[in-house]
């Protein structure tokens, strides 16, 4: 069927994507510049499962008409630093940690800008308004301050509390 | 869409931290939100996020916002001091430069609340 190409997952498991969805993909999009848009051919993406790339197939075919960003476009930074994870997207990316940071793994090989910048946006507002602690237990990190160390920090930024 | 009960397991072990550096500075970055007291608090997470934030001269954003919007900054103050500590910034190692950048925030900051001070 003309328009369509095949990928293939890390597990290697064969995914069939329309053009047009894939093009969100900057390094899809060069992989086929490159191999040529042969229905024959098969694409490699080594660093994405299955289960995820479906998932970013998904987020594709939601936006494969939206205009392609540029990242270097100071408008959209300044647009990104005060944008909201639009509805769509922010239920589309309620999944649980593990599989939200390899959707950012993957939109980040894959370079889908968009995608990154809603699924990072996602991962912040789970921090916002959190105190360390709270943060620490959220995402399991280990605090790795001595005592010492973190009263040394809370003493050099003694002056930003409560500004 | 659910994910099979196999790579859920293995979603789920993967760890923030675990992310590569210019992905977590994004997300601090967006959480940061250029707050000197939501910098301070991201810093007090672990060392490898103090690292982060330190290494991409995240105060400097800080700073540089503030200065910008800060109307005291602008009516009373106008003589470049801290852009010029912000510059001298950058003769420090990169990984010092941050802490010059706070230095410079910490001052205007204090300059600030001791104008604010002096009107009543």
């Amino acid at each position: 069927m003309p328009g369509l190409v095949t990928l293939v997952s890390q597990d290697n498991q064969k995914i069939e994507v329309e053009l047009n969805v894939i093009r969100q993909s900057k390094v899809i999009s060069g992989m086929l510049q490159d191999l040529g848009e042969d229905e024959d051919t098969e694409y490699p993406i080594p660093n994405v499962s299955h289960a995820i790339l479906k998932k970013i197939i998904e987020w594709c075919e939601e936006h494969k008409d939206d205009a392609p960003i540029d990242d270097e476009d100071p408008n959209y930074q300044e647009k990104k630093r005060t944008q909201e994870v639009p509805r769509w997207d922010a239920e589309f990316l309620k999944v649980d940690q593990g599989t939200l940071f390899e959707i950012i793994l993957a939109a980040n090989y894959l370079d889908i800008g968009r995608l990154l910048d809603f699924a990072c946006m996602t991962v912040a507002d789970q921090i916002r308004g959190k105190t360390p602690e709270e943060i620490r237990k959220h995402f399991n990190i280990k605090n790795d301050f001595t005592e010492e160390e973190m009263e040394q920090i809370k003493k050099e930024n003694e002056w930003c509390e409560g500004n | 869409m659910a994910l099979p009960i196999v790579l859920q397991q293995i979603a789920q072990e993967m760890n923030i931290n675990e992310l590569p550096p210019e992905i977590l500075v994004n997300i601090i970055r967006n959480a940061f939100e250029i707050d000197p007291a939501k910098g301070n608090q991201l810093e007090k997470v672990c060392w490898l996020w103090k690292d982060v934030i330190d290494s991409h001269e995240l105060w400097k954003e800080i700073a540089e916002s503030h200065l910008e919007n800060s109307e005291v900054w602008k009516t009373f103050l106008n003589s470049h001091v801290v852009e010029n500590m912000i510059e001298k910034g950058k003769e420090h190692p990169k990984m010092e430069r941050n802490s010059q950048y706070k230095e410079a925030l910490r001052y205007t900051i204090e300059i600030e609340k001791a104008m604010r001070n002096m009107r009543f």
